[in-house]
């Protein structure tokens, strides 16, 4: 069951898709095409991360390339998902993201930096609950729950939200010799939540898929 | 198995208290879309009902002056003209050689089969006794009578999949159509097209007049501002159909309506 977790942020992108080549989706939402593209970044970079761990040889620029690409991708994602007043605060918020990103992985340059995990988990945080505020405001006819964006929103604030906590956490306890030991446990925790997210955003592409059919 | 340290016990338990504040906003958003959205499709429904029920007290009126004007041609105009043709007839039997007497019988003869031919136009319970098809036969007919356009009909159209209330709607929009083209398009040809599947009926009107843009007619404001397209188009959806026109490749117009069978 832990090797499972600790493999989990792997294998829950392949499997998610597998389905989606599976299935020949084809769906017009911008929604799919961005979480794909976040899902090939996620594979890449989580597997070479691994590969290195288990030869013992630093995976950290991985780890910052992984959060840079994701917070590029999400953004672009964003964006997309909103109209006039709303679009420019993501906006505004993204480019700041990205330039704190840049300071924090490239230019510091200190190893593995979870606080920019930290920023990009905010910038998902606010930018999802500002999505569910205009949807929760503006009356629509449509089912919210129809929409695959709406599913990947549900995913990525599940995610992000619940360990915003640990990754703005995280470098202070590698930095505590007491609670170095035990970090792979909280890992393992944020692997499970990861693996939320994908069966989340699996189920919403099986169900919309069936639904069509 | 080693107790984890506080700290990481106390990241565990925000994280956990985070994801049900997740699911927590999840679910109101989810639910409260779902009341806004079942109030509003409520609201389209009851404006709809609303819509149908004047269209229908209008259509009701406007048959009932269709069919006033029809009887008054029929049996007042017509009467008269009636009798201007015997009186015409005896004055002719007189006066063989009078060709004046001779054109104006031929005149009135014709004059008579026009208002015969509109009196029955107006009126929907002799026009589509026989069906809709033999009822946009008949003013196809009577349009090439005029000898304004050639009229040409493809009907398709073998079961009744419409019921009576919008057969005469069908007709009458068909009607508004016509109208417009020999008022306003200088069409030479009108090509009619009457299709049925089992879930709809399609009527393709097309001419090859001048044509018009519609976004330009729609987008126009005041007297003849496309306002009968509108009302064309807004009748075939309270019928739960549509009304689409376009540029077709002889210049004129195309229009489609479709309207869901009755089942």
């Amino acid at each position: 069951m832990i090797k499972f977790l600790i493999y989990l942020d792997t294998v829950a992108p392949i499997v998610f898709l597998f389905i989606c080549f599976f299935l020949k989706v084809k769906e017009k939402t911008i929604g799919l095409k961005y979480i794909i593209i976040y899902t090939l970044v996620q594979i890449i970079c989580n597997l070479i991360s691994q590969i290195l761990d288990l030869i013992n040889e630093n995976n950290y620029i991985f780890y910052a390339l992984n959060q840079f690409c994701s917070l590029i991708i999400l953004g672009i994602f964003y964006v997309n998902l909103f109209k006039k007043i709303s679009k420019k605060i993501v906006i505004t918020m993204w480019v700041v993201s990205i330039a704190i990103s840049i300071f924090l992985n490239f230019i510091m340059n200190s190893g593995f930096c979870s606080n920019s995990f930290g920023l990009l988990s905010f910038f998902v945080f606010t930018s999802s609950l500002l999505y569910f505020y205009e949807n929760y405001v503006h009356l629509s006819v449509d089912y919210v729950d129809d929409n695959f964006s709406f599913w990947i929103v549900v995913g990525l604030f599940m995610y992000f939200t619940c360990n915003i906590y640990l990754f703005f956490t995280y470098n202070s306890f590698i930095l505590n010799s007491k609670t170095y030991v035990h970090i792979s446990t909280l890992w393992l925790f944020h692997n499970f939540i990861f693996g939320i997210m994908y069966l989340i955003f699996t189920t919403a592409i099986l169900w919309k898929h069936y639904q069509k059919n | 198995m080693e107790a984890l340290p506080k700290e990481l016990i106390f990241v565990i338990q925000i994280t956990f208290v985070l994801s049900i504040l997740v699911i927590f906003i999840v679910f109101v958003i989810f639910s409260n879309q779902r009341k806004v959205n079942k109030l509003i499709v409520e609201k389209i429904e009851r404006e709809k009902k609303y819509e149908a029920e004047i269209l229908n007290a209008e259509n009701e009126i406007q048959e009932s002056t269709m069919k006033h004007i029809s009887r008054e041609l029929h049996d007042n105009v017509g009467q008269l003209l009636t009798l201007v043709k015997i009186q015409l007839n005896k004055v002719f039997e007189d006066q063989p050689d009078n060709t004046k007497i001779a054109n104006s019988r031929e005149y009135v003869t014709t004059a008579l089969a026009d208002v015969r031919a509109l009196s029955k136009s107006l009126n929907n319970e002799n026009l589509l006794q026989e069906g809709l098809p033999k009822a946009i036969a008949f003013e196809l007919e009577r349009i090439q009578k005029i000898g304004v356009a050639q009229t040409h009909l493809s009907d398709e159209y073998e079961d009744l999949i419409l019921d009576h209330k919008k057969e005469i709607l069908v007709f009458r929009m068909f009607q508004e159509l016509a109208q417009n083209c020999l008022k306003h398009a200088q069409a030479k040809n009108i090509w009619v097209n009457l299709v049925e599947t089992k879930e709809c009926f399609n009527l393709e009107f097309n001419d090859d007049g001048i044509g018009f843009e519609i976004e330009e007619k729609t987008n126009q404001n005041g007297f003849g501002s496309g306002a009968g397209l509108k009302n064309l188009s807004h009748r075939a959806s309270l019928l739960g159909g549509s009304l689409v026109m376009e540029r077709n490749n002889a210049g004129g117009m195309k229009t489609l309506i479709t309207i869901p069978a009755t089942h």
